[in-house]
């Protein structure tokens, strides 16, 4: 059974200026101990499905219509109590930037047993000693956890967060571009430790990334997204050998690869469409060089081409 | 042939501010290494990458080619000129020559001023076009250089109102339009959307056959330089660690940090196993270096020779330089 299955999900914002539809009738599924990665270009509604998950969607967005359901239960239709106590303890989320998001002014270890302390019914002590176990899992020596932030290195920042995210031994963390700020080598150490946890703690891994070839190396399943809709998804393996959607195509052949250092990347002509007067028919139609009259009116939708490979694209399964 | 660009022994120490107390009771100053004796050069029409971690000294050394910081010590020679050695006149007629392009796009351009005005700017500085229609006739060019077309569609446009990309074009023309011969390029696509960085980076390199332009390329974004850049070179805590062929050195890395960077840097296939060098500890402090060799606390090769003695920058193999204990004789 799937640990989380998210159906027809869509998710506006009521601005001034319009209804934005940053998720517009997106789903997929996340099975126990798998990773699922979700990719795309900067306001494509990565994170908003993200947040949508985690429950934070705040005025003036709104989730319209869809399911998300959770360990078999929807998580829309709960109430704000029963949300929190599914929020950390079952569900987590390491936010983008959050490494900067410590408060300076408190201990490291005293800011993880804040979050620990909320959701669990234990003494101070022994969410200390929690902590400190935490964050010798991520690989900081334990007595660090006394430190400031400002102690901490860029990397050992990251750790501590993933030690936070997984204070609570959630079933599923979320984990929103979460080596964007830091240095390659240090996002190598990062990506190998949420790895080597996934693994042993046989934790389900939403990773939301700009960056293919993090997604590449870390997950199982991926999506597509463009302009608040998914366009391609499938195990990773076909994504990459077999991509069929000309947007995943080209976002392929964006990404320079150092094993093949000849290669030109190639980038893909035009901008990601305003999500207030999204294009009709297929929304990548204006940058896309194959588009028809029917791209232009109708809109397509995911088909399945075989073994689990999804396609919403006129040109492919008809 | 001369190289365009020639650095010698550049150093540049940032003094560490103190607090009070310490001002009162230690008088010796502390300072940050953040170039600390670099030598290289760069040869016309060359895409020269300079990459390495943050912190690693990269955007100060292209501050420093272009004098916007003065070093501490060494020279950097443009066409056999120490432009250290420039008085204020002279530089000003010097920067006509040398540009910068900021990493970025949203900062770097003034949002109060309209494209035509921020392209204007470097033309009324060095009074370039005797009268406002040949001012304008060049920055028409320019426009349509960087591939902003119709160009009236964009002069009187603000930066808000353009995307990303659009905008680093728009500071890539007011790099170029004193067509100077030496271009500076700190990270010019890491703030853009993957899918147009290709075409920005396009786009410098038919500029740089069109108008005979030499770059400095710094990155840290190892899997663009290795298909851009023609020369790579490896910084490490303010020093050069490795310097060679682009190619021959994402091919054949010789020191040990760069074969650690490479084996980093994800690579857009599932398939990939890496095996790669186990990564160890993390960059040293740029105020106290380690002595030695500035890697060996994180060196899996490291002797005792290596904790002690500096390695020298040698030539190990044509144009291949490498700073380590390893490949000398």
């Amino acid at each position: 059974m799937s640990l989380l299955v998210v159906n027809n999900l869509k998710t506006y914002f009521y601005t001034l200026r319009g209804v934005v539809r940053a998720v517009d009738g997106i789903s997929f599924y996340i099975d126990e101990g798998r990773a699922f990665g979700l990719a795309g270009e900067s306001g494509c509604g990565k994170s908003t499905t993200a947040l949508s998950i985690m429950g934070l969607i705040k005025d003036p967005g709104k989730i319209v219509d869809g399911e998300i359901v959770f360990e078999g239960e929807d998580l829309l239709k709960k109430t704000k109590e029963e949300l929190n106590q599914i929020r950390w303890k079952r569900i987590s989320m390491i936010f983008q930037g959050a490494m900067n998001a410590f408060n300076p002014v408190h201990r490291v270890g005293d800011q993880i047993v804040e979050a620990i302390l909320y959701h669990e019914n234990i003494t101070r002590e022994e969410a200390w000693e929690k902590a400190e176990k935490l964050l010798g899992m991520v690989g900081i020596d334990p007595s660090r956890a006394k430190n400031y932030p400002h102690e901490f290195s860029g990397g050992m920042k990251q750790r501590a967060i993933i030690a936070m995210a997984l204070s609570c031994n959630p079933k599923l963390v979320i984990a929103d571009e979460p080596t964007t700020a830091l240095d390659v080598i240090v996002q190598k150490q990062v990506l190998d430790l949420m790895k080597e946890l996934q693994n042993k703690l046989k934790l389900s891994i939403m990773l939301i990334s700009h960056d293919l070839s993090v997604i590449a190396q870390m997950c199982d399943s991926i999506a597509i997204m463009y302009a608040g809709k998914i366009v391609e998804y499938a195990d990773a393996i076909s994504l990459f050998k077999e991509p069929q959607h000309p947007y995943s195509k080209g976002l392929i052949n964006s990404f320079p690869n150092i094993l093949n250092p000849g290669k030109k990347p190639e980038s893909i002509p035009g901008q990601p469409p305003s999500l207030i007067n999204p294009p009709s028919g297929c929304r990548f139609h204006p940058r896309c060089p194959f588009a028809t009259d029917k791209c232009r009116e109708v809109e397509p939708h995911l088909v399945n081409i075989g073994s689990k490979h999804y396609v919403a694209c006129h040109l492919i399964g008809g | 042939m001369n190289p365009l660009i020639r650095v010698e022994g550049l150093k540049k120490l940032f003094p560490v501010r103190k607090g009070l107390l310490s001002m009162i009771f230690s008088r010796k100053t502390e300072y940050v290494h953040a170039v600390d004796g670099v030598n290289f050069s760069i040869s016309k029409g060359e895409i020269f990458g300079l990459a390495g971690e943050s912190g690693c000294g990269k955007t100060t050394t292209g501050r420093l080619l272009l004098r916007l910081v003065e070093p501490t010590e060494g020279s950097v020679y443009f066409e056999g000129e120490d432009i250290f050695s420039l008085s204020g006149r002279e530089l000003l007629k010097k920067r006509r020559e040398m540009q910068m392009i900021f990493q970025d796009p949203y900062k770097s351009l003034d949002p109060k001023k309209t494209v035509k005005d921020i392209i204007n700017e470097p033309l009324s500085i060095h009074k370039v076009g005797k009268n406002r229609r040949e001012k304008m006739e060049i920055i028409y060019e320019m426009l349509e250089a960087v591939k902003l077309t119709p160009p009236e569609d964009y002069l009187f446009k603000y930066p808000h109102e353009l995307s990303g990309g659009e905008r680093q074009r728009v500071a890539i023309a007011r790099a170029i339009v004193l067509k100077p011969r030496f271009i500076v390029a700190d990270e010019p696509v890491s703030m853009l959307d993957v899918s147009i960085r290709a075409s920005i980076l396009d786009l410098m390199v038919e500029l740089k056959d069109k108008f005979n332009l030499t770059y400095l390329y710094i990155t840290h974004d190892l899997s663009v330089a290795s298909y851009l850049c023609d020369k790579l070179a490896i910084m490490y805590l303010g020093k050069l660690v490795e310097l060679g062929d682009t190619l021959n050195l994402i091919k054949n890395p010789l020191h040990p940090y760069t074969k650690m960077l490479i084996s980093a840097v994800p690579v857009p296939d599932p398939t990939y196993k890496r095996e790669g060098i186990r990564i160890r500890g993390e960059v040293g402090n740029p105020i106290n270096p380690p002595p030695g060799c500035r890697f060996h606390p994180r060196c899996p090769f490291a002797t005792d020779k290596c904790r002690e003695i500096e390695p020298d920058f040698n030539e190990v193999k044509d144009g291949h330089f490498v700073a380590c204990h390893l490949f000398q004789t």
